[in-house]
């Protein structure tokens, strides 16, 4: 936890320098509160994947970059092969439904990826 | 032996926040559904029955979505379900436990789970839709037991059972929320002032006891909704209280599946002076009369 704190603040640093902005420069970016950015970056607080986002896509980079899980600047994180948890705990019914909404969501994911 | 990771609530409740203030929300009734959508998460209900969770949260690459019972016909319920998986979404320290071995997380909901990310989605979710300065200053314009966890649960469309849990955490009165199903108990909460007396804690699956109102009301032929009021001492039901105080006792049935909430509450904890003096009013006032009932003095 505390070292994937570092990185995140780590990356913060590094991103808002590489883009000569000031901390209350990315914060209006982010539509952030101004002491938030310099939080992050001292590792004084971890924020939530909304700000994370936003952050993200104020700097431009993925939000999974930010957090140290993909070492692309645009990577969207490592996807896993095997999909569901708790695979046994769930009826054929549950399944279907949970492979249903997870296609739907590929789709989805598929559209934005060719949109951007 | 590696000791299981410990729920942080606080870690949970702050997560919750910085949620409203980037939505800006700054008042009741939060809109959970609304906040997801704006987060461009999708949401999608679940209407069949004998389905094996109450939520999910998947994503695939950079899309997320929840999964909500929306058979169960309580709002607040569906409203607990998307707010909790939000928590599973905001806290990204979730992300490693819930999506270790596949990318979907289910969840099941009792307000009971064992599991550190479910107590801090649970927690979280309290706060996301009772957010504790809101939902303090109404219990100050509330009344007090059942009647105000009506009132709250109204006012922050929360279902009767998160609101009185949340009611038990943040009421400065000696309040004590059990709920229970076929006369044993689930689990119970209490306010932080009943500590004091030592009364915060009764054992899962111990009898309702004998002779109080909750008792009562299952040896009668229940209906949903129904509701009963009483008194009964606080010894009834915690093992060693420091001070055994008659309480007030409502009584209502959930509907689901036969469950019972119980409020126990006073308005205060009177300290001992405060009842010696009681005691010795009611024995002077007693004194004036004889054994036959008769008034012999004023």
């Amino acid at each position: 936890m505390g070292q994937k704190k570092s990185v995140l603040a780590g990356r913060i640093l590094e991103l808002r320098t590489a883009r000569r902005l000031t901390q209350a420069q990315l914060a209006k970016e982010a539509d952030l509160p101004a002491a938030a950015i310099s939080h992050f970056e001292t590792g004084l607080r971890t924020p939530g994947t909304s700000t994370l986002r936003r952050l993200a896509d104020a700097l431009g980079v993925s939000f999974e970059y930010l957090l140290g899980r993909d070492e692309e600047p645009t990577g969207a994180g490592p996807r896993v092969g095997a999909i569901f948890r708790n695979l046994r705990e769930l009826s054929d019914d549950s399944l279907k439904i949970l492979e249903d909404f997870s296609r739907q969501l590929k789709a989805r994911d598929e559209e934005k990826k060719r949109g951007s | 032996m590696t000791m299981p990771p410990k729920a942080d609530r606080g870690r949970a409740v702050q997560a919750a926040r910085e949620l409203l203030e980037n939505a800006k929300v700054v008042d009741a009734p939060v809109d959970p559904f609304a906040i997801a959508r704006g987060m461009e998460i999708v949401l999608q209900p679940i209407d069949k029955e004998n389905v094996d969770f109450s939520g999910c949260l998947l994503r695939e690459g950079q899309v997320w979505g929840i999964l909500y019972r929306n058979d169960i016909n309580v709002e607040g319920f569906k409203r607990f379900t998307v707010a909790h998986e939000l928590g599973h979404h905001e806290m990204t320290h979730h992300h490693d436990a819930i999506f270790a071995n596949g990318n979907l997380h289910a969840s099941q909901s009792n307000f009971t789970s064992n599991l550190w990310h479910e107590q801090e989605a649970d927690c979280f979710a309290a706060e996301l839709l009772m957010p504790s300065g809101l939902f303090t200053a109404a219990i100050h314009d509330t009344t007090i037991g059942l009647p105000a966890i009506k009132s709250l649960s109204d006012r922050f469309l929360t279902s009767l059972t998160s609101t009185a849990i949340r009611y038990a955490g943040l009421s400065h009165d000696p309040v004590a929320i059990i709920v229970s199903e076929r006369s044993c108990i689930l689990y119970c909460f209490t306010s932080p002032c009943m500590r004091t007396i030592r009364a915060d804690y009764i054992e899962r699956a111990t009898r309702v006891p004998a002779g109080t109102e909750t008792d009562r009301h299952f040896k009668s032929s229940p209906s949903p909704g129904d509701e009963r009021q009483g008194r009964s001492y606080l010894s009834a039901w915690f093992e060693k209280p420091t001070r055994d105080l008659e309480f007030n006792e409502d009584v209502i049935d959930l509907g689901r599946y036969g469950k019972v909430l119980t409020v126990l509450h006073a308005t205060e904890i009177p300290d001992e002076e405060e009842i010696e003096e009681l005691d010795m009013e009611e024995d002077a006032e007693a004194n004036k009369f004889n054994r036959d009932g008769k008034r012999i003095s004023w």
